[in-house]
């Protein structure tokens, strides 16, 4: 019994440590909570259930804005028109749908990728050529970030340029694979077949994760 | 289309990144209420893409919290007739909750944290189970050594026993006659003490106490039958009683020294005889 405290012990030691170097000293607040009682805070519209979910998640959600829009004024006008949908369509949340990260994490892409989309923002003037985005994006994007995401990030670093690009336009884009298709001149047939590939990959990259903790901690 | 089908089709992963069409959507929902294993799939595919959305993670600009948390209080005073009002007050709600998760990371850094956990424990317990194993085995090659010494020791005892019993049994015997051997002129000093046993033979001696022979020299002892020497064989000093060979009928006995392997009956003793009894 010992054994069991001590290790658990250590590990949350070591968490709390690389945590503690990598987040600023006061903006970031966790708070933990079971997921089904924020919903049900989020669903009666409680003023705590919002300020709870913007302090544990506005940085996940602005970085996946800012990613897309490229403008940190737009950025944070998305941001509030996130919080806003996801204000008043909470109810159509349930848990039978995955958990509530994906949720609003879906709101808020979509609803930045409705922005870039729409006409008006396409005849401002920050417009670039796609194929830019990537690079660009990825070297504005500060350092500093959950270890987790350390971790991804490097796994990912190994996920191939021409999946990458993909999920860029998919999921960062918001194109069809239509679009796609179009946009990278390949038949719609492989269009498909790469995004399971693409998946596939980021998947596996991402369960890696794991084996990295545990060579790591073999390391110790 | 069966489970199999539906996941190695790759219509997951465009159901995960919204790329299906409203009857694709429809039918990978359907799938997923039936089959867990279709959920789960679903799941990790989700949890990827949501690991991948972090790596993009960036603390917005301090002043937005004000902003968007002003504007949800706005919209709730607009819409407070329509907001559903719940019998229960909030801070009763979470009692029969057991999960808690953190809430950013949702429950993939749990996996990670528990896998992690237990992966350590797994090799603490291989450690402890390792060492143990080893100082078993230690202990049992030592056990095996002192086994074998043992057996090695309980087979002398067993031999040493047997000869003594013999010979106790010979002494025992009426039959066997007690000759004690008397130092000739050459070696006034010494004895020596046979035991012949004229049913069965055997012939012992015992307790000689004679000087060490010289290197190269070994002390003989000869049964006197019909008025000639008869080879009874070498011995050494070393043991207290030796059995030698047996004789028919003697009238004496004689040892003498001799050459390293001693002589023969029809060469007889070649040295000097240094102690005779008579029976």
């Amino acid at each position: 019994m010992q054994t069991v405290l001590y290790s658990f012990g250590f590990l949350s030691t070591v968490r709390s440590f690389v945590k503690t170097k990598s987040s600023p000293p006061l903006s970031k607040r966790r708070t933990l909570i079971a997921e089904p009682e924020l919903v049900s805070l989020l669903q009666q519209r409680d003023q705590r259930g919002f300020t709870l979910l913007y302090d544990n998640y506005s940085g996940a959600l602005y970085g996946i804005i800012l990613k897309i829009v490229r403008s940190e004024e737009t950025a944070a006008d998305v941001m509030q028109e996130a919080f806003i949908k996801i204000w008043k369509n909470i109810e159509a949340y349930h848990s039978g749908k995955g958990t509530l990260f994906t949720w609003i994490l879906n709101v808020a892409r979509n609803t930045a990728i409705d922005k870039i989309r729409s006409q008006d923002y396409h005849q401002s003037s920050q417009n670039q050529p796609i194929e830019n985005y990537v690079g660009i994006v990825e070297q504005e994007n500060p350092i500093e970030m959950h270890v987790d995401a350390i971790g991804v990030r490097q796994m990912v670093s190994g996920l191939r340029p021409e999946y990458r690009n993909l999920i860029e336009l998919v999921y960062f884009q918001g194109y069809t694979q239509a679009e796609v298709a179009e946009e990278l001149a390949i038949p719609l047939g492989t269009v498909k077949t790469r995004v399971k590939a693409a998946l596939t990959q980021l998947r596996s990259l991402v369960a890696g994760l794991i084996t990295i903790f545990m060579a790591w901690f073999e390391f110790l | 289309m069966n489970v199999k089908e539906l996941i190695a089709s790759g219509i997951l992963e465009s159901y995960v990144l919204g790329l299906t069409s409203t009857d694709e959507t429809e039918e990978v929902d359907q799938m997923a209420q039936q089959h867990p294993k279709v959920q789960n799939e679903i799941a990790t595919l989700r949890s990827a893409l949501d690991e991948y959305s972090l790596t993009f993670e960036q603390e917005p600009p301090p002043q937005l919290r004000e902003r968007v948390l002003k504007s949800l209080e706005g919209l709730k005073a607009e819409y407070s007739q329509f907001i559903p009002q719940s019998e229960e007050p909030v801070e009763k709600v979470p009692q029969n909750s057991q999960r808690v998760v953190p809430l950013r990371s949702g429950n993939f850094s749990w996996m990670i944290a528990a896998s992690w956990s237990f992966l350590a424990l797994s090799l603490l317990g291989n450690l402890l189970l390792y060492n143990r194993w080893q100082s078993s085995q230690e202990r049992l090659t030592l056990a095996e050594a002192q086994n074998t010494t043992l057996a090695q020791r309980v087979n002398v005892q067993q031999s040493t026993y047997e000869a003594a019993r013999q010979e106790v049994a010979l002494l025992q015997d009426p039959a066997t006659r007690r000759i004690e051997l008397q130092g000739t002129p050459d070696s006034p000093n010494a004895t020596a003490r046979v035991f012949w046993n004229t049913n069965t033979h055997q012939v012992y001696l015992a307790a000689p106490r004679l000087p060490e022979p010289p290197s190269g020299k070994q002390y003989q002892l000869w049964a006197i039958v019909a008025g000639k020497p008869v080879d009874m064989g070498v011995f050494d000093l070393s043991t207290n009683s030796s059995r030698l060979k047996d004789v028919l009928n003697a009238q004496a006995f004689a040892i003498s020294l001799e050459a390293q392997g001693g002589s023969t009956t029809q060469a007889g003793p070649k040295g000097p005889v240094l102690l005779l009894g008579k029976i």
